[in-house]
């Protein structure tokens, strides 16, 4: 069931039948029970009306005999018609004992029912009092339709409907059935569409414009998903390139020197000092495809797992004390501003930070002041680093944070550090659910981010 | 102490083997899983260090089988650095788990680790002797040769943790985590200048060097005889 659209539907189509024509059946089963009954009564009134007069005139029992006589000649046959007198004269009673023992003689006027033995339909009583006159005594007067040819009617109607009824159903299912799948036709095509889109080719998209407007959207949103699949797969390419580029360079410095280290005779302290650099370029290149390998964590979405409760502060002055020898190199002097209590990972804290640090460190103008501040935005803790400096053009400031980007290529190159601090800033930011800003103006540099920490909800 | 490798790529093998044994310890290789688990379990090791990639029978096969009859210390190797294959390994009842690349000084603290923590001599001293350096961590008080140096606090704490695992060799970043509480490196080589505070302090006024530098792998502090490997203290 779970698997067709088209078999649901007939299937509430179904239901909508049954719930339709059994409503109007019995509707229309009880109008039919009700005009039956009003045509009974209609004839008892009648056959009243006619003999009523006819009994209220005669008196003595002598005459009486008339009265009987006329009734005798009014029962059919059949007993479908019958009469009765009551009363405690005999002489003015007819039509016998009534056939189901009761004594109606204190009855009220009116309509009544009579169940008859061995007979399948009840027998509708009118019955009437007709007042005394003369030595005659007050007496009862009751006519009995039998209720059978009605009854056979209904019932036949009652049959004739059921059967109608449930023809209807069916023909609604079978129909819903088929007006669904004529319906849900697009749905297949464009799941064939999508079937033969070819692979690898990550440029095709479905074609929206045959579609009815309800799946226009659906297909609009398929070629949204393909278009973001898209830019993922190309910035992934870029990446792989971005990092065989990256290796590349440590790699070569390594396969020379060790060549040209091996080509002569060297002293035992030479192949020592080589030695030593290469494990120099070895351990960036280990650092380079470790710092990718939390890149890419962070990019698929991870989230920082290892999380404690920490004074921002008291962090960021310990980050400080450890690249305190960069800082004094520079004569740099740290300034902590504010401090807040935040429930974040703080050795991502503490990594990022740095990164920071040593960006503005690399930057600064000699002697000058680097500022941390730390404020409390909202849900969120911004952390910034300013130092003063010449100023960056707004073209960089926004790539400033991707992976490898460098403002000014040749000047970067000559450090030892590799581009991707502020991509791990970015990184850590986003595993805290932040994000990173940059700002240039009046000679300040400002690089930071934010943390969403569970403490400050 | 006696260890057990277990590793199919030869180079890797063989300079952890040199590497090793070259710091005083009885290495024995093994290049398949099969092996591998015959030697854990017919030789008593102090440390099995064991690749989760292997010929025959893989790393955890490998753990299981052993597991099975003995609790040798086993530290897991593997390429593949994920969350997931280091909580495996250490569910199934790893000691330690090194995700490739890393650093043999830093195999070589791990496999200390845990030979200290076997041995459970943990009894907190308090009392600290190195040759003619004596430090009370209560105090805080260093003396060498009888006279009181005067230490900052990240230098003390640097010292005592040198002491405490005194013998040892400790890497940059080991230091950097226990003393300064980061576990990156950084272009500040922060390590570097406090080491060589220190040095100015503890050693450089006597005769008898105990602060040692192994290139490429860390410090450490001890009394080595005049005779020793005194090629390796410069720097």
């Amino acid at each position: 069931m779970r698997g067709s659209i088209a078999r649901r539907l007939a299937l509430m189509f179904a239901l909508a039948a049954i719930l339709i024509t059994s409503t109007s059946a019995v509707l229309l089963r009880c109008s039919l029970k009700q005009s039956l009954e009003t045509q009974m009564h209609n004839e008892l009134t009648l056959r009243h009306s006619v003999l009523d007069p006819l009994l209220a005139k005669y008196e003595s029992p002598a005459m009486w005999v008339v009265v009987h006589e006329k009734l005798d000649s009014l029962t059919p046959t059949d007993e479908r018609v019958r009469y009765w007198v009551l009363s405690d004269n005999a002489d003015y009673s007819y039509g016998g004992a009534m056939p189901d023992g009761l004594d109606r003689s204190k009855h009220a006027d009116g309509f009544s029912i009579m169940e008859v033995p061995d007979q399948h339909c009840p027998m509708v009583l009118l019955s009437k009092t007709i007042p005394a006159m003369g030595s005659r005594p007050e007496l009862r007067f009751i006519v009995g339709l039998d209720s059978t040819p009605f009854m056979g009617t209904l019932s036949t109607f009652t049959k004739t409907l059921i059967l109608t009824s449930a023809l209807g159903i069916a023909l609604a299912a079978l129909l819903g059935y088929w007006v669904s799948r004529f319906g849900l036709e697009p749905v297949r095509r464009l799941s064939n569409q999508a079937n033969s889109l070819p692979p690898g080719d990550s440029k095709q998209r479905l074609d929206t414009e045959a579609l009815p407007d309800e799946l226009q959207e659906l297909a609009v949103s398929f070629n949204g998903a393909l278009a973001r699949q898209e830019k993922a797969w190309c910035q992934l390419e870029g990446f792989n390139a971005n990092v065989a580029h990256e290796l590349r360079t440590p790699l070569t410095n390594l396969i020379g020197q060790t060549q040209v280290a091996l080509a002569h005779e060297r002293d035992l302290s030479e192949l020592q000092d080589l030695l030593q650099s290469n494990l120099e370029e070895l351990e960036r290149m280990g650092t380079i495809v470790n710092d990718m390998l939390f890149l890419a964590g962070a990019e698929s979405g991870q989230r920082a797992t290892e999380l404690s409760d920490v004074s921002l502060c008291e962090e960021a002055s310990k980050t400080v004390e450890y690249l305190e020898p960069v800082l004094l190199d520079k004569q740099l002097n740290v300034v902590i501003q504010g401090d807040m209590r935040v429930r974040i990972d703080r050795r991502l804290f503490h990594r990022s930070l740095a990164n920071l640090l040593q960006n503005a460190a690399r930057y600064a103008a000699p002697a000058s002041t680097i500022t941390v501040s730390l404020v409390s935005n909202g849900l969120q803790a911004e952390v910034s680093v300013s130092n003063v400096g010449e100023p960056i053009d707004s073209v960089h400031l926004e790539h400033l944070f991707e992976r490898f980007y460098r403002a000014d290529a040749a000047r970067a190159r000559s450090d030892a550090h590799h581009g991707l601090g502020l991509s791990i800033v970015r990184a850590v930011a986003s595993m805290h659910g932040g994000r990173v800003f940059a700002r240039s103006a009046e000679g300040l540099n400002t690089f930071g981010f934010s943390l969403t920490s569970e403490t400050l909800r | 102490m006696r260890l057990l490798i277990v590793e199919d790529e030869e180079k890797t093998s063989s300079y952890v083997h040199r590497g090793l044994s070259e710091l005083g310890y009885i290495v024995d290789v093994a290049r398949n899983g099969i092996d591998g688990l015959h030697c854990a379990l017919e030789m008593d090791y102090d440390v099995v260090v064991l690749d989760v990639m292997l010929p025959g029978k893989d790393g955890y096969g490998v753990l299981q089988g052993l597991r099975l009859q003995k609790k040798t210390p086993v530290i897991m190797l593997s390429a593949r650095g994920t969350v997931d294959d280091r909580v495996r390994g250490l569910r199934e009842g790893a000691d330690d788990y090194l995700g490739k690349p890393f650093s043999f000084a830093e195999l070589v603290a791990r496999i200390q680790a845990l030979i200290r923590r076997r041995a459970s001599d943990t009894a907190d001293l308090t009392h600290l002797c190195i040759d003619d350096l004596e430090m009370d961590l209560q105090a805080r008080k260093v003396t060498r040769a009888g006279l009181r140096l005067d230490l900052t606090a990240k230098e003390f704490s640097l010292l005592s943790l040198l002491a405490r695992h005194q013998g040892e060799i400790l890497s940059k970043l080991m230091i950097a985590e226990q003393v300064w509480d980061m576990n990156f490196d950084s272009d500040a080589n922060v390590v570097e200048v406090a080491i060589k505070r220190v040095r100015a302090k503890v050693d450089a006024p006597y005769a008898r060097k105990l602060l040692h530098t192994v290139r490429g792998m860390g410090y450490v502090l001890e009394s080595r005889e005049e005779s020793g490997r005194q090629g390796s203290s410069a720097g």
